[in-house]
């Protein structure tokens, strides 16, 4: 089993190449994902603090 | 025929009003995060593990499923740009303007995605990180309109005015790009021909062709996924002293 | 109305030459600026001939592309600011062609001296006889698409920094950059360089109507 994915992760060694690739695409959307949720939050918190 | 028209289009700019388009992308969001997110986790699981190697590159073709996708995105969030520019030059509806200005980074983030990947996939089966060709320079010169687009949309402070200058170099680099592909087509080129084509059989074998089919459409997901949270986020900080945004986003009642 | 036109376009051409050609410095910088910039590659990189020879088409080109944007952001401004384009709107002539006039005339003030200085730059650079008709029918079509891009490079960063209008412009100019320094160093190889020029001729053809509507409508944007 582990044997299995240590095969897996390494790919015939060039397992570097494809997970960083994996990890800049998870970077990426993620840092699109957070912005706009930030931007929202931040106006959520300034306007919630106004009403009250 | 007039009148269906017209009532289409009544439809299409009552859904774009801002307070609407705020209430229905709130119902729809919680599903396509999940649609999105499920299509793009089984796309790349299938592609990274049970997608047969290649039996010249080895295991390194399996950046296509991660390569491919975002520079098909790249491109094609550029002609969505492009009509939503056209749209916000003749009809003025803003909401085209702020999809317009929404969808610049996302497109410039794809681009970039590509660019990474695809230099990474290179250094083991060119041996190079970075070569000259044709492709790869047209990508890098896409991703140099993106900034400019970005770039040129920050610097004017009048938000509905900088929509319509980036709707108008939209309509510029639509008309430029195909043009740059052309021009940069001459040099000698070392990238494979294009995985994919609408119109001719494709030239991998089915294991490998499917799960990039699902990529795809997991890329393009996400794409909506990010524009519709891009976009929802424009449309508050453009009209948050309105009165729709205290009483449905902040759920205040005045 | 046919002659309505032309005169309100041989108007404005006259009248933006001549404020051109009372202050030399608008037609003289960016000559100094190619030839300096010329001159930098060998001093920078190699005095060798054939070094320079095959470097050449490249090093004229940029230097073209660079000089011609150097201007680039006085084409409207002036008159933005002392509010004659406000007139010039305003009257019911017709826009699309005081753009095109004033592309015209940055085209001669700038791109024209550029050709001249382009022979020059030839003998520095040790480029035979036979390339310099291919460099100067590109240079002619290729400076022309690039005065017309700059305006609306221009029109668009109106009133903010000129940085920001050479970043617009820059990335659109690519497939000049390259039609050009492909036709004169396939004239250096003794290939057929006509094609490159057609396709440059095709570009401007298409470019002086779309992007000279775009501009107005640019410019446009800054009266809201």
């Amino acid at each position: 089993m582990i044997e299995q994915i240590s095969t897996i992760i390494s790919m015939d060694g060039n397992g570097l190449y494809v997970w960083s690739c994996l990890f800049i695409l998870f970077f990426i959307i993620g840092i699109n994902i957070y912005l706009p949720n930030r931007k929202l939050n931040r106006i959520y918190k300034e306007n919630k603090a106004k009403a009250q | 025929m007039n009148k269906i028209w017209n009532y289409i289009k009544d439809w299409f700019i009552e859904m774009g009003s801002p307070p609407l388009f705020f209430k229905w992308s709130s119902k729809i969001l919680p599903w396509l995060l999940f649609i999105s997110i499920t299509v793009f986790i089984v796309g790349l699981l299938w592609g990274l593990f049970y997608s047969p190697t290649d039996y010249k590159q080895g295991d390194v073709y399996r950046i296509i499923y991660i390569h491919v996708p975002s520079a098909i995105l790249g491109q094609s969030i550029f002609m969505f740009m492009a009509i939503c520019g056209f749209i916000t030059m003749v009809w003025r509806v803003k909401i085209s303007g702020m999809l317009l200005k929404s969808a610049a980074p996302i497109g410039a983030s794809f681009t970039l995605i590509a660019l990474l990947t695809g230099s990474i996939w290179g250094k083991p089966t060119w041996g190079t990180w970075w070569v000259w060709d044709a492709r790869l320079t047209s990508t890098l010169i896409l991703f140099f309109i993106y900034a400019a687009i970005i770039g040129l949309h920050s610097s004017i402070d009048n938000k509905t005015k900088a929509d319509r200058a980036i709707s108008i170099l939209s309509l510029v680099g639509i008309a430029i790009i195909p043009i740059i592909k052309k021009s940069v087509d001459w040099w000698q080129t070392l990238h494979q021909p294009s995985t994919f084509s609408l119109t001719s059989a494709p030239s991998m074998t089915p294991d490998m062709y499917q799960p990039l089919l699902l990529c795809v459409l997991g890329f393009y997901l996400i794409f909506a996924l990010l524009l519709t949270m891009n976009l929802r986020a424009e449309v508050v900080i453009r009209e948050k002293n309105r009165s729709w945004v205290s009483k449905q986003f902040l759920n205040l009642e005045r | 109305m046919k002659s309505n036109i032309y005169n309100w376009f041989f108007l404005i051409l006259r009248r933006d030459l001549l404020m051109a050609f009372r202050r030399s410095s608008t037609y003289i910088t960016p000559l100094i600026f190619f030839l300096i910039v010329i001159s930098f590659f060998p001093i920078a990189l190699s005095p060798d001939q054939d070094f320079l020879r095959s470097l050449a088409p490249g090093v004229i080109w940029i230097a073209a592309l660079l000089s011609s944007l150097l201007a680039i952001e006085t084409i409207f401004s002036e008159d933005f600011r002392d509010g004659t384009l406000d007139e010039f709107f305003i009257s019911n002539d017709p826009s699309f062609v005081l753009v095109f006039a004033k592309v015209l005339c940055h085209w001669l003030v700038t791109g024209f001296p550029i050709l001249l200085a382009s022979l020059i730059s030839s003998l520095i650079l040790y480029l035979p006889v036979s390339s310099l008709l291919p460099m100067i029918c590109s240079l002619i079509l290729g400076t022309f698409f690039m005065s017309l891009l700059g305006a609306i490079g221009a029109a668009l960063s109106l009133g903010k920094s000129a940085i920001l209008s050479a970043i617009i412009v820059l990335p659109f100019s690519i497939p000049t950059l390259l039609m050009g320094t492909a036709a004169v160093s396939s004239a250096i190889d003794y290939q057929d360089y006509s094609g490159f020029l057609l396709i440059m001729g095709a570009m401007l053809a298409i470019g002086v109507p779309g992007l000279c509507l775009l501009t107005v409508e640019a410019i446009l944007l800054n009266y809201e």
